[in-house]
């Protein structure tokens, strides 16, 4: 059976957090990228969860925020575009 | 009477082919009301510059005697990798949490605001651009 490690390793994080779903509070611990890659040798269950850390999750919302930003940017520069060609 | 005929020439001429200054300038007038009402002698701008940097300028007059209260001027410059903001040309600083997402929703509204009230086909009426 794939671990769940295996299975989002396309996200390229470099640290991992496994998560034991029955009791969050106790189990919760931050592996480092070597125990990570000893982890996703060993068969998970599914009582465990995949949760990406916190740092690349920031990295995630603020590329994709940017990215939201630039393209209202973008537009707003195109209506510019639009009525200066309108007007020529 | 011909000044006034030549005054109001001149601005149908200038109508006629905005400059990019000009719908700016038109634009910054929209994005400094959508911060709500401004004190009397207070005079607010937002914009988008002709870049990837978005301004906002704040000054304060007395109205009695015309002297400058305050004045400042907020660049938020996007870059990939955040929104780098500076006052007036200082301390740098990429920001995060409720000013983000303020900024993110005053752009939303400016964008809104000047496609319905300048750019709107329907709504265009080339007066606007110079008489705001």
């Amino acid at each position: 059976m794939a671990s769940k490690f295996q299975q989002h390793q396309g996200f390229g994080v470099d640290a991992i957090q496994w998560r034991s779903q029955p009791d969050q509070q106790s189990s919760e611990r931050t592996y480092n990228r070597t125990e990570v890659l000893d982890l996703a040798n060993q068969d998970v269950t599914e009582s465990y969860e995949f949760v990406a850390s916190p740092v690349n999750e920031a990295e995630e919302i603020i590329s994709a925020e940017m990215a939201e930003l630039m393209a209202d940017d973008a537009e707003i520069r195109q209506m510019r575009q639009e009525m200066l060609e309108g007007a020529a | 009477m011909i000044r006034s005929f030549l005054s109001r020439a001149v601005k149908l001429v200038s109508l006629a082919k905005p400059s990019i200054e000009s719908l700016i300038d038109s634009e910054s007038k929209i994005g400094g009301q959508i911060f709500g009402h401004a004190s009397r002698g207070v005079t607010r701008r937002f914009f988008l510059d002709d870049g990837d940097s978005w301004f906002y300028s704040e000054k304060a007059v007395d109205t009695t005697n015309g002297r400058v209260l305050y004045s400042f001027t907020i660049r938020y410059e996007i870059l990939p990798q955040g929104v780098l903001k500076s006052v007036d040309g200082r301390g740098h600083v990429f920001i995060t949490g409720i000013e983000l997402a303020h900024l993110k929703q005053a752009i939303k509204v400016y964008k809104r605001r000047i496609k319905e009230e300048l750019y709107s086909p329907k709504e265009t009426k080339p007066f606007q651009l110079v008489n705001q």
